[in-house]
């Protein structure tokens, strides 16, 4: 059932960044929703899971958008990683955890995003970089809370759920 | 344990080779855009065709009653306007008239004596990852849309089509740094080369242009025609600063665009030149090139 939602939010995550530019026309940028699902996934679910489903939602997201296939898989799948690191060690419950861990993760994304593109010949400009990628992080640490709250419920239920059902097993 | 670890660091070593071998084999220089690409692009399409339409109800909802007060107003301003595009169209009929009596004497035809095969497709989605400039359209190969067809808005240069599904098709707009066409002073008839983006919403660069060019700021900047892709005689904008270069050869120009990219709903493309004689269809009426620019020289 999580693993379903988490289909289901990549792809609303997809078509809300598809539309997201027609309803504000700000500085050309727009949330990276999916990087959002990829955190917030990886602190509930560790590194490696965190790992894969960031691989996962990046391809998917690299697949739609039909260009530079596996630039998403490649940067999400590394910030998967490294949020899942923390999972143990970080008290999920405030509010600070995911705004910081979305700050990094998103820099670390596009950091990865603008390296690996260069290296496969695609001609982003640094200024451009900086100038799109202030408001990326800036929309992307702003939706935290109103997103994160939701999730952690979800999250913690289902998982319980399902952790539950294993020790039944 | 060692051995497990030195395995693990192969497998994910070749994995992140094979990674960035696909992501530079997918890159601007592939034709078209990756076959699963499309298929998602086409389940997404009727979700984003939905969403554009919610959005765009809701805004026209809202809008109604924001602008109620001003209604009486706008109003008396658009039988204005009106009054003026009635006495702009019939110029440009007689202009079109005038300008076929004398191509018909001067014993040749330019492209400027045709009108184009319009197909009016709206916006539905923007910019796939905030790195490139890209707008999706409803319209895709079923509408006879194909690769490389030149995208116009009312007021001119909008950008080119860079892949098709059957119900989108992606347009690399004019400001994104992968966009280059080739551009003419309209005041001189000089083509200085081509024209750019720069990756900024309201910037296009003219590049490695002679030091003696004559080009200056004010200066109207059309495309050239030259390549096959965009129509020549259609308006790019308007040039703002020239600047030398440091190497004291050449010069470039910075090129205010005159369709302001931040706002694109509704675009035509050019699926082709008509020939003369054929009736002209309403669609093409509504959203007329400017007279100066369609008539020719």
């Amino acid at each position: 059932m999580y693993t379903i939602a988490l289909a289901g939010f990549t792809i609303a995550g997809l078509v809300l960044r598809s539309i997201f530019p027609r309803v504000l026309h700000l500085a050309w940028s727009t949330p990276d929703f999916l990087l959002l699902l990829v955190v917030f996934n990886a602190m509930f679910r560790g590194r490696w899971q965190g790992g894969v489903a960031g691989f996962l939602i990046g391809l998917t997201e690299d697949l739609f958008f039909g260009r530079f296939i596996g630039l998403n898989a490649l940067a999400k799948c590394v910030v998967g990683i490294l949020s899942g690191s923390l999972s143990k060690s970080i008290f999920k419950e405030n509010m600070w955890v995911p705004v910081i861990n979305v700050f990094v993760g998103s820099l670390i994304s596009m950091t990865l995003v603008f390296l690996v593109g260069h290296l496969a010949g695609a001609r982003w400009y640094f200024t451009q970089i900086v100038y799109q990628g202030f408001f990326e992080v800036l929309f992307n640490v702003c939706l935290v809370p109103f997103l994160y709250g939701p999730f952690f419920h979800f999250a913690d239920k289902r998982l319980q759920v399902k952790e539950e059902s294993d020790s039944g097993d | 344990m060692k051995r497990k670890g030195a395995l693990w660091a192969i497998v994910f070593t070749a994995a992140v080779i094979l990674l960035l071998y696909l992501i530079q084999q997918t890159g601007w220089q592939s034709a078209d855009m990756a076959a699963p690409g499309k298929v998602l692009r086409e389940i997404a399409w009727p979700v984003q065709n939905v969403a554009s339409a919610v959005d765009s109800g809701l805004r026209r909802f809202f809008g109604f009653f924001r602008d109620i007060r001003d209604l009486r107003e706008e109003n008396e301003e658009l039988k204005e306007s009106l009054a003026a595009a009635e006495y702009w169209i019939q110029q440009m009929k007689e202009l079109r008239e005038e300008n076929l009596r004398l191509g018909e004497l001067l014993g040749y035809q330019t492209i400027h004596s045709r009108m184009f095969d319009l197909v009016i497709a709206r916006v539905i989605g923007k910019d796939a990852d905030n790195w490139n400039q890209t707008v999706i359209l409803d319209k895709g190969s079923s509408s006879g849309l194909d690769c490389d067809m030149a995208v116009l808005a009312p007021a001119g240069m909008v950008g080119r089509i860079i892949s098709v599904t059957p119900h989108t098709a992606e347009v690399l707009l004019l400001i994104d740094r992968e966009s280059a066409i080739g551009a003419r002073v309209m005041e001189t008839r000089f083509s200085p080369g081509m024209v750019t983006g720069t990756g900024q919403d309201d910037l296009l660069e003219m590049l490695r242009v002679d030091h003696d060019a004559e080009i200056e700021p004010g200066q109207t900047v059309i495309t050239s025609g030259y390549g096959s892709i965009f129509p020549q005689g259609l308006m790019i904008g308007t040039i703002e600063k020239v600047l030398p270069d440091s190497n004291g050869l050449t010069k470039r120009a910075t090129i205010r665009p005159v369709v302001d990219f931040r706002i694109l709903e509704e675009v035509m493309v050019i699926r082709g030149l008509r020939e003369e004689g054929e009736d002209i269809p309403e669609e093409v009426r509504d959203f007329s090139i400017p007279p100066d620019i369609r008539v020719g020289h």
